[in-house]
């Protein structure tokens, strides 16, 4: 085993020299580290292992988790994708996760994302997780096909049973998911995914010396450009995102002057019955001329005072335009505390009476937000109303909590980051509120009211600069996050109101 | 567990111990034999030819001095080196190495030491990485693609590493090849 020392080195046979001096037997970290397949293998477990862990509670951890996870897998399946054709095609499931993760990191830092979910039906959402996760499970079973081939070819015994098991282990986590499974099944499925975890770090020894048969493929693009494509897409996109599209566009003009005679005319009949004028001073024309005869007026005022919301005041009148039958137009009239620093949106939430014992709106909720700019007005019609059923959802380890469920109104909008003198209103139509109740039974009536109608008015403010993944009040209010992104939003309930005739 | 089973069975001479020292450490020591030797059936000589080193030499293997597979690949390389010397040579029709090199003086022997004490402290102060890339290199004879594919980077980015590493080592045993 030795060699012959060379004569003195010059500068030409420096490379002789290194060779003809290092010892015959490397160091055991040495013999370790070199290897054609330990680093990509361990790249690709770690992305397995981190892809594993779900927190539906924690948007922003769920997003850092899938850069992580992807940006691994990336990596170690660029290496094996030319060992054989099982590790190619998780190497292009890879891409395909890669970017689907991309597409859905980007779209949460818009307001898109929320609009989509809108959009989106729970049959087609529910397709979508099914997509994912099977791109997920295919992967792992490319993964198993190529460490069997690798056996293979090394002429090993094929073993992929912690492949298999994690497999199986994945599918059990799916099903337990698909069946909302709680209480038991949770403690099932942690303990599954620590087996599945157990099973990642087993892997690792799954080709053992086989593995010294795989042949890594030559890198195209550096580690350092596929990284910086795939974070620099992902930083760059979600900044954008955030900056130019988490926010509701608001085309802010000056407030057009009254264009009809009787619009005056209604004003001050509103204003005799006692509506209040700094109130009807932000109404739109057409919104006053809505009230052309009204009867009689009800109202109520509240106001809030604590936090970032001290100060806000809401008042809610209801205009009386027919007695029988019973129709009424109602006005939410919130007035906001001068902000600095505001980025976001708001979002108004109505459950009036229960939406008036279920009675059907004559007009749709509409309404406008108004704010002091430089000396001057500027109003923005409401960009989003929505209506619909929502629950409050949480999911913390597999087990589901549920918070409110019921029917709502929400009027969303965004502000400008500073601004003064804001506020704004909604008014809705209804005919028949209270069927079946006789104001004349006067207390009785009002209890009635009272315990069979619950309502609400809740003020939603955006209160932190910082937004990522982005979500819009109104999301917030209805998402399974509402526990744990709290800080990002300030919730107000106004009042617990009910219109009863004085 | 494979490892501690094939150590005894060579140890006490059971043949099924080189049976499963090719099953198992096969792999191991095509990938440490392939860079020397560019012909398939050298490749399989010397994989033989380590083999039985290794069955002849297992006594003096010693688990406390080193780990199982870097003597292994020890083995391995020196196997393949030999083979690719000696086929340098009939190349250059010059005679076996015995026949004409005297063995190494006793001077030659503690410059030789000398030396490779230097070296190792001069690789001392690389990063981790960098030692990894330098025995690839200078003790594995790995081809630089064969590098860059294994290490995940590009044969240039390797070259240039290289040649950093290089030059440090030239500055750092500058007194060593005077």
């Amino acid at each position: 085993m030795s060699e012959k020392l060379p004569s003195v080195p010059g500068e030409d046979s420096f490379d002789e020299f290194l060779s003809a001096h290092l010892p015959e037997e490397a160091s055991s970290e040495i013999s370790r580290l070199v290897t054609p397949w330990t680093e990509a293998f361990l790249l690709i477990l770690l992305s397995i292992g981190i892809g594993l862990i779900n927190f539906p509670d924690q948007p922003l951890v769920g997003i850092i988790q899938g850069a992580a996870s992807g940006a691994l897998g990336l990596l170690g399946w660029n290496r094996l994708r030319g060992e054989n054709k099982s590790f190619r095609h998780g190497w292009i499931l890879e891409l395909v996760r890669a970017g689907w993760y991309l597409a859905d990191a980007l779209l949460k830092s818009t307001l898109w994302s929320d609009a989509l979910n809108r959009l989106l039906s729970a049959d087609i959402l529910f397709i979508l997780g099914l997509v994912s996760a099977l791109l997920f499970l295919s992967q792992l079973v490319c993964l198993r096909d190529g460490i069997a081939a690798v056996q293979k070819k090394a002429g090993a015994k094929e073993d992929t049973s912690a492949v298999s098991f994690l497999i199986g282990a994945y599918v059990a986590v799916f099903i337990l998911a698909l069946l909302n499974a709680g209480g038991l099944f949770s403690i099932i499925m942690i303990v599954v995914i620590i087996a599945g975890l157990v099973n990642v770090y087993r892997l690792s020894h799954t080709l053992d010396e086989a593995g010294y048969a795989v042949t890594p493929s030559p890198v195209k693009i550096t580690k350092e450009a596929l990284l910086g494509t795939f974070f620099g897409i992902l930083v760059l996109g979600s900044l954008i995102g955030v900056l130019f599209f988490s926010r509701y566009p608001m085309k802010w003009t000056a407030p057009a002057s009254y264009g009809r005679a009787e619009t005056l005319a209604v004003r001050e009949d509103l204003l005799a019955l006692g509506f209040p004028e700094t109130v009807l001073d932000d109404l739109t024309e057409e919104d006053i001329l809505a009230c052309d005869g009204a009867l009689s007026i009800m109202r109520q005022e509240s106001f809030y005072h604590d936090g970032t919301l001290d100060g806000l005041k809401l008042e809610s009148i209801a205009v009386v335009l027919s007695e029988k039958p019973r129709v009424w137009k109602v006005f939410y009239h919130f007035t906001l505390p001068d902000e600095k620093g505001y980025y976001g949106t708001d979002a108004l939430e109505l459950r009036p009476m229960q939406l008036f014992g279920w009675t059907d709106f004559t007009e749709e909720p509409h309404g406008r937000i108004l704010i002091g700019q430089k000396g001057e007005t500027q109003t923005a019609v409401i960009p989003s109303v929505t209506h619909g059923y929502y629950s409050q959802q949480g999911v913390t380890f597999g087990t589901f909590s549920t918070g409110f469920s019921g029917e709502a109104y929400f009027a969303s909008f965004s502000l400008p980051n500073k601004y003064q003198n804001a506020r704004g209103y909604v008014t809705l139509s209804v005919s028949d509120p209270y069927p079946g109740i006789d104001f004349a039974w006067g207390e009785n009536a009002k209890e009635l009211i009272w315990s069979r109608y619950f309502s609400g008015l809740y003020y939603i403010h955006h209160i932190n600069g910082f937004h990522y993944p982005v979500q819009s009040a109104e999301a917030f209010r209805k998402s399974s996050s509402y526990m744990s992104r709290g800080w990002e939003f300030a919730v107000v309930l106004l009042e617990m109101s009910w219109f009863f005739p004085e | 567990m494979a490892e501690q089973s094939i150590i005894e069975k060579l140890k006490n001479r059971d043949e099924s111990g080189m049976e499963e020292l090719l099953q198992h450490y096969g792999p191991l020591m095509r990938y440490v034999i392939r860079p020397f030797l560019s012909d398939e059936r050298d490749r399989e000589e010397a994989l033989q030819t380590a083999a039985l080193k290794v069955w002849q030499s297992i006594s003096r293997f010693d688990a406390e001095k080193g780990s199982w597979t870097s003597w292994l690949t020890a083995v391995a390389r020196n196997a393949a080196l030999d083979m690719a010397r000696a086929e340098k040579r009939r190349e250059a029709g010059e005679l076996p190495e015995d026949a004409h090199d005297p063995a190494p003086t006793p001077e030659e022997t503690a410059l030789r030491k000398e030396r490779q004490e230097a070296l190792l402290r001069a690789l001392e102060t690389l990063s981790s990485r960098d030692r990894v890339l330098f025995y690839r290199k200078y003790y594995y004879r790995q081809p630089t693609a064969q590098i860059a594919a294994e290490m995940g980077a590009t044969e240039r980015s390797v070259e240039g590493r290289l040649y950093r590493i290089r030059q440090k080592l030239k500055d750092l045993l500058k007194g060593e090849m005077s």
